[in-house]
């Protein structure tokens, strides 16, 4: 069967296939990235159509539906996957693993997300899009006219179901699969905070599968669960929305954090500092993240116990927060800095998401939150927050981990000038929005009348808007120029410190040829410092075993999209129809053995061959 | 580390030896899980006889059920799944993780709402 | 099976490859998050108990004798899945898939005795998902119980008929164990249903 590896594979079929977690990361990156486009074209014209008092560009019906799409994109279809990229094409590397646990479950979870992406998406074409929000709060969304919000819960509920797989998929390989030395304690941060998010992801997502649920049913069905003519409750919806979406902040920002722990490292050429007390904080982030949702639905009137102690579990966020704010800068005090795009979007991200995260204290006071509450001031605080970190997060991840994924360096020049624009752009944007927020403009509203002194802020605002959107075609100019004669890179470009920085670029199908033997934390920058040219190796050469690809995954995916579209326009003949091509899929999976294939040890490039 | 372990062949002579041990333990844990079959088909009848009996009163009877219905719940996960056992580390963090988190959601869906 | 094969299996073949590792752990963590998930619903049907809609009240619907022999019917199955279980750890292949084919008469019977209930309060007292909020919560948690054994069984007897003639080896040992977890998951989420759905449900 080996002879299997070296055939010509047609490139359609071999990326339908593929159980390859380097080829799925770069399918999670390339579907998140046309998301984010997308989230991004949704930003602008919100933007524009709040350029001006009155303004009647879109209209308000399409601006609730631009508002309710953008949110739920840049969370569900463009921050999720970017980071399952990176975890899909980092994390193996990092822990010297040849693969993730379950390869089959990998791509059952990128195709069951990109099948929920484009079903939500589908409403723009098919009697318009949600319109409810991008948390569908009922009874808004139980009563909204036309398909948009079922599009919204069906095509949520299947990237949601993809997203656990994903989630429990590392949580095991990190756990099992790490090379002989790999202790827990000598993982890389993004490694562990990925580690963390995929068990808020693991306990998270099946608050917000039920709540999707249940506005399911009430909205086909005609069940009352919300509906309180019938003694149903909107207020039970609330809860097991945020149950589930703040710990949903948490996996998004994390990973992030790993990120900026590694890059500014590597770029201040300084062994982290606080290690322990970095894994520390995450694991206490994690924690705490589960007990702070009600902080989201201070006006709902819980009473003053409830709003207490919910206060103060947000405010001792700031702890753990604050400890890994310090622990960044001390890292960088005293380390030969330089910066890279990677680095200067690291350190960019430091002040802005610190702005963030002092109006989160601010907002977790209840009382003040009464004043804050659906203004311009939370939208000034989550995207400080969310863009502030998580977006910051992935692109100095684009930068610093982009040779190793693709073994070209992307334009240095063209990268500072992405930031300048983005970073300039990110806070014309959203310090204004604060003002706007104290000045009581309301979140959601299509317009606003002039004579309120609210015309300048919105007015810079959409400029901001606009510059960041030139930042993000440079970025797609960087890309395309990059992929048409991108500069090759070498194996270690940024003389790294972690494993995946020990093996060529892009990593070779198995990763590494005999798993290494890990000596410490940073365990590459431990070998180099020894004078080692390459990791030692913890086993003999042989021969390596790989999975089989296999199209289940595709057509489960392609199953569940047809039952659910079917159950949007109440088919139910074709629903069950498409159930059944889920049933075969899985019976299939069941019956047919998957033994894999074996890579012969002689078929391996020479091991010398790789030192550039 | 974590790919090698349990992959080691033993000798003969160590195998019929465990062998002999299993035998024992196995018989052991026959004994143990019918007495805790027969635990909880126990619990299970007086949780039935409190509800239809009315001897008590209804707010005690409900914190008595609730506490029985835990006890059935450590039987099953240590005697059925056997989470006690070598090597379940990690199954414990998953599940009682998952039941404070549970427990959390439970509280709130039945008390912080109007 | 041949009584010499007991030697060729280590003392627990459900773990024994890393394959089997990580499905057993990755089992476990799903359970976890099935414990959420019906966590959820829990909450919920607590949130929703008395919300009745002036229709028939769980006193009023619920018949204790009828709780009691689904719960012993999937009780019982419990037990016979761990003696499967342990059938397994013994290498004695066809003992354990009777116990497993009797673990799987014992759901069928209990997912029969659901059935009954249901259509009963249906049509002899009109109590529906739509009939009210608390209708809606009860017939969703319940029934997605049921549904958890209605895969439960299909499971067992895809498992069973692939694997009859294959025998035990590392390879299936790990995916009957797995089954074993969940069925006695299902059970533990049984013991709460009655517990809350049905008795507290009468003691009102």
């Amino acid at each position: 069967m080996s002879a299997h590896a070296y055939k010509k594979k047609n490139p359609i079929w071999d990326w339908l296939t593929t159980v390859d977690h380097k080829k799925i990361g770069i399918l999670y990156l390339a579907s998140g990235a046309f998301f984010f486009l997308i989230g991004g074209l949704e930003a602008i014209l919100l933007r524009v159509q709040l350029l001006y008092p009155e303004f009647n560009f879109v209209g308000a019906e399409t601006f609730n539906q631009l508002l309710t799409m953008h949110g739920t994109t840049m969370i569900f279809l463009a921050a999720m996957p970017l980071i399952f990229g990176f975890m899909n094409a980092i994390i193996p590397l990092q822990i010297g693993a040849r693969d993730v646990a379950f390869p089959f479950l990998n791509s059952l979870g990128f195709w069951l997300f990109s099948a929920g992406g484009i079903l939500l998406n589908l409403g723009w074409f098919m009697g318009g899009a949600a319109d409810a929000g991008w948390t569908g709060y009922a009874p808004l969304s139980t009563t909204s006219p036309g398909n948009g919000v079922d599009f919204y819960v069906l095509g949520l509920q299947v990237s949601g179901i993809g997203t656990l797989i994903g989630g429990i998929n590392f949580l095991v390989t990190i756990i099992n699969m790490r090379a002989p030395g790999m202790t827990f304690m000598r993982m890389p941060l993004f490694t562990w905070s990925s580690f963390i998010t995929s068990g808020l992801i693991l306990f998270a997502f099946p608050a917000l599968t039920i709540g999707l649920a249940l506005l399911m049913f009430d909205r086909l069905f005609g069940t009352q669960f919300f509906a309180a003519e019938a003694g149903g409750n909107p207020i039970i919806y609330e809860h097991l929305f945020w149950i589930f979406g703040h710990p949903e902040v948490y996996i998004l920002v994390l990973p992030a954090f790993g990120m900026f722990s590694e890059i500014i490292a590597t770029f201040a050429r300084k062994r982290l500092f606080g290690y322990s007390a970095m894994v520390f904080a995450t694991a206490l982030i994690g924690f705490l993240g589960f007990m702070v949702w009600v902080h989201h639905m201070f006006t709902v009137g819980l009473g003053p116990i409830a709003n207490s102690i919910f206060a103060v579990a947000t405010m001792l966020i700031a702890v753990p927060t604050g400890v890994k704010i310090f622990n960044w800068l001390f890292t960088m005090w005293g380390g030969k800095v330089s910066f890279p795009t990677a680095n200067l979007f690291a350190v960019g991200f430091i002040p802005s998401f610190v702005l963030g995260g002092m109006t989160g204290v601010m907002l977790s006071v209840p009382p003040a939150d009464y004043q804050y509450h659906d203004s311009y001031f939370v939208v000034a605080h989550f995207h400080y927050v969310i863009v502030g970190g998580v977006v910051f997060g992935l692109f100095a991840g684009m930068y610093y981990w982009w040779p190793k994924i693709f073994g070209t360096m992307l334009n240095e020049v063209l990268g500072k000038l992405h930031f300048w624009l983005f970073f300039i752009g990110f806070h014309l944007t959203f310090f204004p929005m604060h003002f706007l927020g104290l000045m009581g403009m309301p979140r959601r509203v299509y317009t606003y009348l002039s004579g309120q002194s609210l015309d300048e802020a919105n007015f810079a605002a959409t400029i901001g808007a606009f510059l960041m959107g030139l930042a993000t075609i440079i970025m797609v100019w960087n890309i395309i120029q990059t992929a048409v004669k991108g500069k090759k890179a070498g194996n270690d470009p940024w003389d790294g410190r972690t494993l995946e920085w020990a093996i060529s670029s892009p990593a070779p199908e198995y990763n590494f040829a005999q798993t290494p033997l890990v000596r410490g934390l940073d365990a590459w920058w431990l070998e180099k410092r020894a004078s080692n040219k390459a990791m030692v190796p913890a086993e003999p050469l042989d021969d390596i075993h790989m999975p089989d690809a296999s199209i289940l995954p595709f057509l489960l995916s392609l199953g569940f999209f047809i039952a659910s579209l079917a159950a949007i326009f109440a088919n139910w003949t074709i629903a069950i129809g498409g159930l059944g091509v889920v049933a075969l899929a899985m019976i299939l999976r069941s019956v047919i053995d998957y033994h894999g294939y074996h890579i012969h040890k002689e078929d391996l490039p020479d091991e010398g061959g790789e030192d550039k | 580390m974590a790919h090698h372990e349990g992959t080691e062949t033993l000798s003969e002579h160590d195998q019929s030896h465990l062998d002999i041990h299993h035998k024992i333990a196995h018989e052991k844990e026959f004994k143990q899980q019918i007495v805790s079959f027969a635990m909880m088909i126990f619990l299970t009848m007086i949780a039935f006889v409190a509800v239809a009996s009315d001897a008590i009163s209804d707010a005690f009877t409900v914190v008595f059920i609730m506490i029985l219905a835990g006890i059935q719940l450590v039987f099953q996960l240590y005697m059925f799944m056997h989470l006690s056992h070598k090597g379940h580390q990690y199954p414990a963090w998953g599940i009682f993780f998952g039941v404070f988190v549970a427990a959390t959601a439970v509280i709130a869906l039945m008390g912080m709402i109007w | 099976m041949k009584p010499e094969a007991m030697n060729k299996l280590p003392a627990n073949p459900e773990r024994a490859t890393l394959d089997g590792k990580n499905k057993f752990l990755g089992f476990w963590f799903f359970l976890g998050g099935e414990t959420v998930l019906f966590a959820s619903l829990f909450g919920v049907y607590l949130g929703l108990r008395n919300a009745t809609n002036g229709g028939v009240t769980a006193n009023e619907l619920f018949e204790l004798p009828l709780v009691f022999i689904a719960t012993m019917l999937l009780l019982t199955s419990s037990l016979t899945s761990v003696f499967a279980t342990m059938a397994l750890k013994t290498n004695q292949f066809k003992r354990m898939i009777g116990w497993f084919v009797v673990t799987g008469l014992l759901g069928l019977a209990f997912l029969g005795l659901e059935i009954y209930e249901f259509t009963h309060y249906v049509h002899e007292y009109e109590h529906t998902i739509r009939s009210s909020a608390w209708g809606s919560a009860f017939y969703t948690l319940v029934g997605t119980h049921g549904a958890h054994v209605f895969v439960g069984i299909s499971w067992i007897t895809l498992l069973i008929i692939r694997n009859l003639k294959r025998g035990m080896d590392l390879y299936t040992a790990p995916k009957f164990y797995l089954f074993a977890l969940y069925w006695h998951f299902i059970d533990v989420v049984w013991i709460f249903i009655f517990t809350v759905v049905y008795l507290m449900g009468k003691v009102g």
